[in-house]
């Protein structure tokens, strides 16, 4: 909704009004008008408002524009404390990387007395947050007084005023902005027209330049424009508040806004929060000694040895190994024992290897065969200060001939070194929503994201149309991406991200997530928490 | 009488001398002692060469089973329970009496973390003053500490320790009862069976416990837990109570549940993800699971089963004469992942025939099953290989394989591509190794190291 309200009021504050905010204020120079190429308007002489070029009228109170006699009237019927009528101009949008200007004849012949104000004139406001805008008008106040008043708007607060005392009660009116220094400049000119001697009597700087307002707006933004008429507690009849010769220049086809939040939204998984489940990379080297120290007993059958093995784990947590234990080969004669060993998925919120092996191996030269399964958390523990791991083994075998076997032995033993350093569960996700527009010119939401998983790899989903609803926010499904980091490119089916709820609320000029849940699965283990928890602001 | 001293007249020279009848004794003894552990040496060497249990294998299966099994069985009891004596020296070997044990177990001065240590010496030795101290701790220890314990008297055994067990299904704090899920099922037998069986029946109940419970029936492995588990699956559709039955299913040897999981796979109405977990699960079956799953991985209409089923197949090992068919459902299979795990379950296979398969792993596309197929021709070159293949393995595979080892791709691909080259062992993979090396990613580094380093 417009800004301008309580103008009376506020019009003896802006006697007083700290206006260190302007970057520059009445320079007090005469500018001839600048010559747009582009340009477009609305004499009003066809007494019919023209719809392809003006959008609904947005009234408060008995405010009424309406296009007679050649021009466009704004009336009050009955006057209350605040009455106005607001035309938006739908036919072009005003680009923030390109220069454009705005101008009417505005005409105020009332005489306000008491508490009364009226004023017509021109609105610019972001296309992006209607909350920072700028008006230019022609107004009449209770002292008999008319003057050229400008008003600039940082989302909906009083951020800098301008005025300029005239005899005038007819004057063509002009918002411009240049887009090298992103300064909107309003002013009046002396001559009705067509031969316009422009006096610029404020300007406003809306990038956030040497103390100026930011609005917030990248060079795609586009600003809409709105004539209007206003008053408070009076009644305004046919002839006494008028424009006419509505001209544009430099406006451009609308980019219309988006219809929801967007932005670019970062999440991260995080390490300190030990209630979320943790995707688990394992690859890497390990090494150490067989067999640990809780089967001890083995150790006089078989011997201590050492182990080193290398762990490559695939997109959907599989496992395989290469590596050597000392003193073992296959049955012909490779010391490089190699294969799948199991996989590792989620099992009560946690990450938990289930490794199985079936080894057909010689021991000292001897053949034996042994299998053996187990089922460990991917976590690694401190006991009494040493890394250890935990879990369950069930195990069956033969020592020369003799079977022996046992299931579900609990079992605690050192960590193999290299897990600490190994153990990946770092993860981001660049999520990016953004509004586009199709060849009707309506306008949609897309979403695409970057999922980068602990092992380094990065996952782009490509956008995809999705809606926001106010009551339920975002429900975005990312799976079937593709993992950019493998060489060549690969469609990855076993990565999916799975945000719900995500609602979103404005602060300052960037929306921020304010509930939500996000499910990840990957590596074949998957989890879920509050997105709020993953949000990196 | 006369017939009789006859016979045993060769005897009378013991009665001659007193040594000569000690030494008499001695030698019957060792020649005893010498016969028992012979027939026991003999009973395990034809219980590993002709196991009785094998008809394929077994010379007399019935005198076997009567005379060299037992023996064996009775050989393989003590060996099992030296390994669980050791396993159990820590908790049992406190270095204090069991009196001592108890008074530093009751004792609130003495460190939680030290006391709970405790608890599995007294649930073992289960007088009656040590079950007794274990209730009272259990009154007032911190649901951490009682889940820990929970876990750890389950994990002597013994029976008499469920006493313990039964009233913490009904703490307050999820994590101990789901301990005390796990400390019953360790111990196992009927009641708990039934327990178990009740609990993942109960969909009011929450999923962690249904899980739990499902995995625990798993554990216990006997027809009665099995039973339990498929009249719960059949009633769970695409879910993580449905996945983790699947699992302990999967568990069991597999004539157990053969039947159940071939109805469930071919059943239209099993969720697709759910016959992918259905296949995996067999991964931990018995090895005669091997030809089920090598006609999931040939005729199954859904890429997904036919890679898990051939991903199922890798980590049950060598099996014999796999080699030609899963070269030959390599060569008829169109996707990609699929052959992947092909590859992957050719891999410890023997007869491998590198030179049909040389030609289809350069033509993969896809770079997961072109270094999967890497790494079979690799293991056949080292083995057996014609020289065409070895050939080609050096002058066209490696310098593929130190390009994706040494440039940017997956750490996943990377890796893979030097367990290849780690395989093949020839003088141009060793080269390639070499300069992997030096390569600035530790992991692939350290592994390239350690493939140079083992040929040493």
């Amino acid at each position: 909704m417009r800004q301008h309200r309580g103008k009376w009021f506020r019009r003896r504050l802006i006697v007083t009004f700290h206006m260190w905010f302007l970057i520059a204020l009445i320079p007090a120079f005469f500018c001839l008008g600048q010559a747009f190429a582009d340009t477009a308007g609305d004499d009003f002489d066809d007494n019919k408002k023209d719809t392809t070029k003006w959008g609904t009228d947005e009234v408060r109170g008995h405010g009424h524009l309406n296009e007679t006699g050649g021009r466009l009237e704004y009336t009050c019927g009955s006057g209350t404390a605040l009455d106005s009528s607001d035309r938006p101009w739908i036919l072009r949008r005003f680009p923030y990387n390109a220069d454009w200007s705005i101008q009417i004849d505005a005409t105020n012949n009332t005489a306000p007395t008491g508490n009364q104000w009226s004023s017509f004139g021109i609105i610019v406001h972001s296309a992006i947050d209607q909350d920072n805008e700028i008006e230019v008008e022609l107004e009449a106040d209770p002292g008999g007084v008319n003057a050229f008043l400008a008003e600039f708007h940082y989302y909906g607060f009083l951020y800098g005023t301008a005025t300029q005392i005239t005899g005038s009660k007819s004057a063509p009116i002009r918002i411009s902005f240049n887009s090298a220094t992103k300064v909107l400049t309003v002013s009046y000119s002396l001559d009705p027209g067509p031969n316009y001697q422009w006096v610029d009597f404020g300007s406003f700087g809306v990038n956030g330049d040497n103390g100026s307002a930011d609005w917030g707006l990248t060079d795609t933004d586009q600003f809409i424009a709105y004539v209007f008429g206003y008053s408070e507690n009076m009644a305004v009849n046919d002839g006494q508040l008028y424009g006419d010769n509505f001209l544009e220049s430099g406006g451009v086809t609308p980019v219309m806004p988006p219809p929801g939040p967007t932005g670019k939204f970062r999440f991260a998984f995080p390490t300190n929060n030990p209630l979320l489940t943790i995707i688990a990379s394992i690859i890497g080297h390990y090494s150490g000694v067989y067999p640990p120290a809780a089967f001890s007993g083995l150790l006089n059958v078989l011997g201590t040895r050492t182990y080193e093995m290398d762990i490559a784990q695939d997109e959907s947590g599989k496992l395989s190994y290469m590596g050597t234990v000392q003193g073992v080969t296959t049955q012909d004669n490779n010391s490089q024992l190699s294969g799948a060993i199991g996989a590792i998925s989620t099992v009560d919120g946690k990450p938990t290897a289930k490794l199985k092996g079936s080894f057909d191996d010689k021991v000292d030269g001897t053949p034996g065969k042994s299998k053996g399964t187990a089922n460990i958390p991917v976590e690694v523990i401190n006991i009494g200060g040493i890394d250890s791991v935990a879990g369950t083994a069930s195990y069956s075998g033969k020592i020369g001939g003799v079977p022996f076997s046992d299931r579900n032995v609990p079992f605690q033993v050192d960590a193999p070194l290299g897990t600490v350093g190994n153990l990946k569960k770092d993860w981001t996700l660049q999520l990016d929503i953004t509004g586009k527009q199709d060849a009707k010119g309506k306008t949609y939401i897309v979403a695409s994201s970057q999922l980068v998983l602990p092992n380094g790899d990065t996952i782009v989903f490509p956008e995809k149309k999705t809606r926001y609803s106010t009551k339920s926010g975002y429900a975005l499904s990312f799976k079937g991406g593709t993992n950019v980091t493998v060489n060549p490119p690969k469609v990855d089916k076993k990565t999916s991200i799975l945000i719900k709820g995500m609602t979103l609320t404005k602060q300052g000029n960037v929306w921020q997530p304010t509930a939500g849940t996000i499910t990840y699965k990957f590596f074949g283990q998957q989890g879920s928490g509050n997105l709020l928890d993953f949000y990196v602001p | 009488m006369k017939t009789i001293e006859k016979y045993f007249r060769f005897l009378k020279w013991l009665r001659t001398t007193l040594c000569g009848r000690w030494l008499f004794g001695v030698g019957i003894g060792l020649t005893i002692l010498l016969f028992t552990a012979g027939f026991i040496v003999f009973s395990v060497w034809i219980e590993g060469r002709f196991p009785s249990d094998d008809p394929n294998h077994s010379l007399i299966p019935r005198l076997q089973r009567v005379l060299t099994k037992p023996i064996v069985n009775a050989v393989s009891h003590q060996v099992e329970r030296y390994l669980r004596n050791r396993m159990e020296a820590p908790y049992m070997n406190t270095g204090f009496t069991l009196e001592e044990t108890i008074t530093r177990f009751l004792d609130e001065n003495v460190d939680m973390g030290e006391r709970r240590i405790y608890a599995y010496r007294l649930a073992r030795e289960a007088t009656p003053q040590a079950m007794a101290a274990l209730a009272k701790v259990f009154e007032t220890a911190r649901p951490e500490d009682r889940a820990f314990m929970a876990l750890l008297i389950g994990s002597t055994r013994n029976p008499g320790a469920k006493d313990l067990l039964w009233p913490l299904l009904d703490d307050a704090d999820q994590k101990v009862v789901l301990a005390a899920l796990r400390g019953l099922s360790t111990i196992g037998g009927a009641d708990v069976s039934s327990k178990l069986g009740m609990l993942l029946a109960d969909s009011a109940q929450p999923e962690s416990i249904r899980i739990e419970a499902a995995r625990g029936l798993g554990d216990m492995g006997t027809p009665a837990e099995r039973d339990f588990l498929m009249r719960v699956l059949v009633k769970e559709k695409e879910t993580d109570v449905g996945m983790e039955i699947l699992n302990s299913l999967g568990r069991f040897s597999f004539p157990m549940v053969a039947d159940t999981f071939e109805q469930y796979l071919s059943a239209p109405e099993t969720p697709g993800p759910m016959r992918v977990a259905a296949v995996e699960s067999l991964a931990q079956s018995s090895k005669e699971v091997v030809p089920f799953l090598l006609g999931a991985a040939a005729n199954d209409m859904d890429p997904d089963v036919r890679g898990s089923a051939a991903w199922a197949i890798s980590l049950h090992g060598p099996y014999d004469q796999l080699g030609p068919t899963l070269t030959d459902l390599a060569e008829q299979e169109t996707d990609a992942d699929v052959r992947r795990r092909l590859y992957e379950a050719l891999l410890p296979q023997s007869g491998i025939p590198a030179d049909r398969l040389l030609p289809k792993v350069l033509a993969e596309d896809d770079i997961a099953a072109r270094v999967a197929g890497f790494n079979v021709l690799g293991s056949a070159v080292r083995q057996s290989a014609s020289a065409a293949v070895a050939t080609s393995f050096d002058q066209q595979i490696v310098p593929e394989l130190l390009q994706i080892a040494t440039s940017e791709n997956s750490l996943n691909i990377r890796m893979r591509a030097v367990f290849a080259l780690r395989q093949a062992q020839t003088a141009a993979a060793q080269a390639a190794l070499a300069e992997i090396a030096n390569t600035p990613t530790p992991q692939i580094a350290t592994a390239a190291r350690h493939g140079l380093r083992a040929l040493k």
